[in-house]
């Protein structure tokens, strides 16, 4: 748990004695959205720090910037504050949040930085395996780091879906939520995408068979 | 078969786990800053470094760097067989297979452009100004009647010209864009492959319709992933060529298109007759001393209170502010030597017409004349000729009038 939380979660035991918290002892979200509706910043910014790891990491796996992640993730986080007035209660906090940071990075592929990231994946499909930024040493993240290579050759809708169901370990719920898709469209697109997936890693990714990927 | 159903995917989820992302950054702090600061519009010193920034810095590095690949010869060898609609090249053929040829360019090896350049890169800005910073008149759509003003406007600098990128977003949808609309003065912009692609017209011009998704061509480049994903409509008039984005069906997107009217709306018939104008009072406002009592410029009244006043018109027309003028305000007590930036922020309200509000943040400037003593000095630009409120706001002393701006 971090500072933040720490924090919002001493507020709330002041204010509101033993309230009605999770097992795991963290604030449920509803509790921090219905704060930070009323103005709490520090509600607010537990709940930035609760989801910014996979907020980030599906903003990265979408752009393959960190520097675009990070900008998309407080753009993500200011836009959802400003509207949580569209946030169903009900409703899972997580999904919702991450579906904000799937459509603007959508967004920035589409409007100006298109051209940069146009750019920065031609370079990414020029023979240049052997440099691999993370994880040099290690076998496993080797292989992940390939694999994501060959994900990156699927249709952009193909990509989506793997990133979400097989590198984020978001359920098929979570995913249609994130995706803005019907849940049968996310099972569809599962099985295109890894059959598609499994022909460029035939074809393309021999390194891969150590993985029983081939 | 039981493999590749069962088995496979779940490898596929364990090889994926030890995929290793770059930290996660902590923006808490910045979005509880960007939130806090939102009413807040930074002056321009600050937007150029904004961290935001960095990626249309990166983006212009981009298009320097494609502005000179279409000179070498082979590059532009392998650009032919292309429909040219305006600034936009349309190819005909798919795209190449081989990869981009050896030594291409890389960004980390291309050396950076011009600080000058730079500095005048693609930034979030109003309607009013990104009119005021380029060369062409900017249209906006007039259909469907409800869509109103862009929720964001960029200028964007191209090889040869500029570009302006408006932004309609999904109301109900945060994050969703509605409708992108670039407007593009430049001799090449950037071509595409379609997947689908049909001619049609746009008031009598020539124009393409790009549906689903498509690859982007970088103006030279020989190789290029699908980044498109919404229908395009391009087209052009004059020497501006059009780009609408959208998600919705051609018909519609060529009626939003014939629709495009001049952002400055002239003003209406009558204008000067229906706007409330300031003009001189029955009793004027006499400034305390040192201040002269009377207006020491001809064809100007003082207005205000003793917490903030004004010099105005006494026509109540002041058509500099269509191009640019300075406004001197007036406060008992101010001396410019020791406050010499006043906490003086100024808004104006265009009361006719739809016009995004122009703002002149705080702090200003001083001023000093042995004519009017001590002044606190701001500007404005850029206002579409019509009828305009104009707020000063010193720590909380507010004083507003309305001026017509027209010839």
């Amino acid at each position: 748990m971090d500072h933040s939380e720490e924090r919002v979660s001493e507020l709330t035991h002041q204010e509101h004695g033993a309230s009605h918290h999770p097992a795991d002892g963290r604030i449920p979200d509803s509790e921090l959205v219905a704060r930070a509706g009323r103005g709490d910043q520090n509600a607010w910014e537990a709940v930035v720090r609760r989801y910014q790891e996979p907020a980030f990491r599906l903003a990265y796996l979408f752009l393959g910037d960190a520097a675009e992640a990070e900008d998309i993730i407080q753009d993500a986080y200011v836009r959802a504050f400003l509207r949580l007035d569209a946030y169903d209660g009900e409703r899972p906090l997580r999904p919702w949040l991450l579906r904000i940071v799937a459509n603007l990075a959508r967004n920035r592929r589409r409007a100006l930085g298109r051209y940069l990231a146009a750019l920065r994946r031609l370079f990414a499909l020029t023979p240049r395996s052997v440099d691999v930024p993370y994880g040099r040493d290690s076998q496993a993240q080797w292989e992940a780091q390939r694999l994501r290579e060959a994900v990156g050759r699927l249709s952009r809708a193909g990509q989506e879906v793997v990133y979400c169901r097989y590198f984020l370990d978001l359920s098929e719920a979570e995913t249609a939520e994130v995706l803005g898709i019907a849940p049968g469209t996310v099972k569809s697109r599962t099985h295109r995408a890894l059959k598609q997936l499994r022909a460029v890693i035939e074809k393309e990714f021999p390194g891969l068979r150590a993985a029983r990927l081939e | 078969m039981k493999e590749y159903e069962e088995v496979w995917p779940q490898r596929l989820k364990e090889v994926a786990s030890a995929f290793t992302y770059p930290p996660t950054p902590d923006v808490a702090a910045e979005v509880r800053r960007r939130l806090a600061g939102r009413a807040v519009h930074p002056p321009p010193a600050v937007m150029l470094w904004h961290p935001r920034m960095r990626w249309a810095w990166l983006v212009a590095a981009v298009l320097l760097t494609l502005a000179g690949l279409i000179l070498v010869p082979q590059v532009r060898a392998a650009v032919r067989d292309f429909l040219q609609i305006g600034a936009v090249r349309i190819f005909e053929q798919p795209l190449p297979e081989q990869p981009a040829a050896a030594g291409t360019p890389t960004l980390a090896s291309e050396p950076a452009p011009a600080r000058e350049t730079l500095l005048a890169l693609a930034a979030e800005t109003t309607l009013a100004g990104a009119q005021a910073d380029v060369d062409f008149a900017l249209l906006l759509p007039t259909h469907p009647a409800d869509l109103g003003r862009p929720d964001q406007v960029f200028v964007q600098p191209v090889p040869g010209g500029q570009a302006v990128i408006m932004i309609w977003l999904e109301p109900h949808s945060p994050g969703d864009v509605k409708l992108a609309l670039y407007q593009i003065r430049a001799p090449a912009y950037a071509g595409k492959y379609p997947a689908t692609m049909h001619e049609t017209a746009v008031n009598g011009h020539r124009a393409v319709w790009l549906e689903g998704g498509h690859l982007l061509h970088l103006a030279g480049m020989v190789q290029a992933p699908l980044v498109v994903e919404g229908n395009v409509l391009v087209w052009s008039a004059g020497d501006v060529t059009y780009r609408l984005e959208s998600a919705l069906p051609p018909v519609e997107a060529v009626r939003i298109a014939e629709s495009l009217a001049v952002l400055s709306e002239p003003a209406p018939d009558g204008g000067f007759e229906n706007c409330p104008v300031t003009l001189t009072p029955d009793s004027p406002f006499t400034p305390p001393e040192p201040y002269p009592p009377d207006n020491p410029y001809t064809g100007r009244f003082w207005y205000g209170t003793e917490a903030l006043w004004v010099s105005l018109p006494t026509t109540g027309g002041w058509p500099q502010l269509a191009y640019g003028d300075k406004l001197f305000w007036w406060r008992d007590g101010y001396n410019g030597s020791e406050e010499q930036r006043p906490e003086l922020a100024v808004t104006a309200r265009r009361l006719d017409a739809p016009a995004p509000v122009v703002k002149r943040g705080a702090p200003a400037t001083n001023a000093y004349h042995p004519d009017f003593h001590w002044a606190m000095l701001t500007g404005l630009s850029a206002l579409t000729p019509g009828c305009w409120e104009i707020t000063g706001d010193y720590q909380g002393h507010q004083l507003s009038f309305v001026v017509w701006v027209a010839p």
